[in-house]
């Protein structure tokens, strides 16, 4: 039995068809297909997952809410934004693999509709079922000039949740995006997302658990002085395992894209990241920048990084680099020989580790959010929060000294 | 209060401490001079608890406590202060943030409340005017981008802060200029009392004219060769170790 057996007959859409004979042809990822190499999916391949059925299930007030893939619309209205069922996928993308998947097996998807500027973020929702597969499928449209924030939040533990999110952003337009792996069981989850002249697309990934976790965030460049910034945090203990595999292409000049990706992989977990930049040619005057830092707190510990780059053309302004190291002995020494437990010590540090990346988030509240799901993943988190959420000021000796200067 | 019998320390299977044996008393000052390479950092940490510094014979005894059997945050929780030789720099983490958790730890190792923000801030405005340290390093990561000097200053603001029963400063004088060098034996000799026990490990006797020891102690190649009064400072600033080397050589 395989997954592939869940698959219908045929289809009477052209792009489900298609997606049916791509896969029926290809097949899905196994372990010789090369950009699956470090991430093994044989043990969800070989199950003929039934995709979960629709349940009725009430909606929430504001949170888009995806149940075993199905999408409930909230009850209220989101200024700015118009959010739609559609059954038929006409104008998606057919994908690759997981997401050519996705593509013939979901039932009705989302499509979000932003004009203007958002007032509030638009949070969604994804809750898998545990013997099921979840196929859900979101297409955010953002006008010219449009501007959203959008939070994913995967959680539960699932057979399988197959989600693909396609993103067009038009001129001048912004997303930012912000994604947290929760879900303890399998999740592959593809982003695919397309930029008009100088908009701005902002990623911010987190991934904990994973059994495995796999994101493939896909971004073209295909307006001049369009930009994105993709950041991606691991942090992946016990024997779970997280793979980011990212790709950028420049397709238009003066193109930009920053990828960082920051891993923290205890005892026999695995952190996989694979980031590449295509400056096509034609695109001149691009800056494509990867880098890659792995914390590793286990000698079982494995990290597979790959920051690279494909040029095209002469003009460009390009970094990347990958380091792979264990904390720093000094550090931890200094911490606890003034009296913090060997645990806060490491978890004091593998925050700073992280927190650049955390303090990205332009968001404050989401900020906030992110970075209490981040500690409470970390032994003796509640330290890091109890000092940032408490300011150290010296309110009035500040104004009496200038005042004595 | 701090009784070293004996002490065998090897790093890395080499041996570096040789049977020193040393008494510490509530409310002494003790100074430990000697060459480059003797074994005075690996005193301190060994004090202090570090990893790979393996001990292979004798005892350490601090308050009638086995000191080598606590963990490193057990002993400066009982009151051990080390300031570092190299004071490390941990970026993302604010001074104070970081004095105030571990200001608690110890606390709450002890039993005692913890300190809440307003306290813990009065207390550092207390404490950062005896060092001289301006509140803009107070509020940057530990160490991150400090000079020499603040790095040193930064630590005797830690030790008034952590007000420890013993204080090992690994030469808090090197890397300081004339005036800070003052402040910081000022900030020292503050903390002088008749409760407290300080071990001071330097090269120079300019810092003894500042804080005055009750006994100086030359080690030579991990042991104690000779010891006296505050006037052995002075005699080896005039001979060097030439001549001491020369006599436990004849010795031995
Ligand atoms: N991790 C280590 N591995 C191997 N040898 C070491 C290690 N740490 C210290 N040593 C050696 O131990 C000896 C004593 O070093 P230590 O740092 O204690 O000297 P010191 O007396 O503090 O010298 P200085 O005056 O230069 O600070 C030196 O020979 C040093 O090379
Ligand atoms: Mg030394």
């Amino acid at each position: 039995m395989s997954l592939l057996d869940t698959l219908p007959e045929q289809s009477d859409d052209e792009l489900r068809a298609q997606a049916i004979a791509a896969l029926r042809e290809v097949g899905l990822p196994n372990k010789k297909t090369e950009a699956w190499r470090f991430t093994s999916v044989k043990a969800i391949v070989e199950r003929a997952l039934p995709p979960a059925p629709t349940s009725l299930t009430p909606p929430h007030a504001e949170v888009v809410r995806f149940v075993g893939g199905h999408p409930v619309l909230p009850t209220t209205a989101h200024p700015g934004l118009t959010l739609s069922r559609v059954a038929q996928p006409t104008g998606f993308e057919v994908g690759e693999a997981f997401a050519a998947l996705n593509t013939a097996l979901f039932s009705d998807a989302l499509v979000v509709q932003a004009k203007g500027v958002a007032e509030r973020p638009l949070f969604v929702d994804h809750e898998a079922g545990a013997e099921t597969a979840a196929y859900a499928r979101l297409r955010v449209v953002l006008e010219a000039n449009a501007e959203l924030v959008l939070v994913e939040r995967y959680r539960g533990r699932s057979a399988l949740s197959d989600s693909v999110v396609e993103v067009v952003l038009g001129e001048n337009a912004k997303l930012v995006h912000l994604r947290t792996h929760e879900d303890e069981g399998a999740l592959v989850g593809t982003v695919s997302v397309r930029q008009a002249r100088h908009s701005r697309y902002v990623s911010h990934a987190l991934s904990f658990f994973g059994a495995p976790t796999r994101l493939d965030l896909r971004v073209r460049l295909e307006g001049e002085g369009a930009e994105c910034s993709l950041d991606g945090i691991a942090l992946v203990e016990g024997q779970t395992h997280s793979d980011h595999h990212v790709r950028v292409d420049h397709v238009a000049p003066r193109t930009t894209s920053h990828m960082r990706h920051r891993a923290v992989v205890s005892d026999r977990a695995t952190s996989v990241f694979d980031g590449q930049a295509h400056v096509l040619p034609g695109a001149a005057g691009c800056e494509a920048h990867q880098h890659s830092r792995n914390l590793l707190l286990s000698e079982q510990a494995t990290v597979h990084t790959k920051p690279h780059l494909e040029i095209h053309v002469d003009e460009v302004v390009a970094s990347h680099g990958a380091t792979v190291g264990a904390l720093d002995a000094d550090a931890l020494f200094y911490l606890r020989a003034r009296g913090i437990s060997k645990r806060d010590a490491q978890t004091l540090l593998t925050y700073a580790f992280l927190q650049e990346l955390v303090d990205a988030i332009a968001h404050p509240a989401l900020r906030t959010a992110m970075r209490d799901a981040l500690l409470s993943q970390l032994p003796g988190g509640e330290l890091v929060r109890s000092l940032e959420d408490e300011a150290l000021d010296f309110v009035e000796d500040h104004a009496s000294e200038e005042e004595g200067a | 209060m701090l009784s070293i019998q004996n002490l065998h320390v090897e790093v890395g299977g080499k041996p570096i401490l040789k049977g020193l044996t040393l008494e510490l008393n509530a409310g002494e000052v003790h100074a430990i001079m000697g060459p480059n390479g003797a074994g005075k950092s690996t005193l301190s940490y060994v004090l202090a608890g570090r990893d790979g510094y393996e001990v292979t014979d004798g005892s350490i005894t601090f308050l009638g406590r086995d000191l080598l059997a606590m963990d490193v945050s057990e002993r400066a929780a009982a009151g051990v202060f080390l300031g570092f030789q190299y004071p490390v720099a941990i970026p993302g983490v604010s001074n104070l943030h970081f004095v105030r958790a571990a200001l608690n730890a110890q606390r709450k190792a002890r039993g005692e409340a913890e300190l809440s923000a307003a306290e813990l801030m009065k207390l550092a405005r207390e404490k950062g005017k005896l060092v001289e340290l301006p509140a803009d390093l107070m509020k940057r990561a530990v160490n991150d981008g400090f000079s020499g000097g603040e790095k040193k200053r930064n630590e005797i603001f830690q030790m008034a802060m952590f007000e420890p029963t013993l204080a090992v400063l690994d030469e808090t004088d090197s890397g300081l200029d004339i005036d800070a060098l003052r402040v910081v034996a000022a900030g020292v000799n503050a903390l002088r009392s008749p409760e407290r026990a300080m071990l001071v490990i330097t090269h120079y006797q300019r810092l003894l004219d500042h804080i005055v020891p009750d006994y100086v102690h030359v080690l030579v190649d991990g042991r104690i060769v000779e010891s006296g009064d505050k006037s052995l400072a002075l005699r080896l600033e005039d001979e060097g170790y030439e001549k001491i080397r020369a006599n436990v050589g004849a010795a031995s």
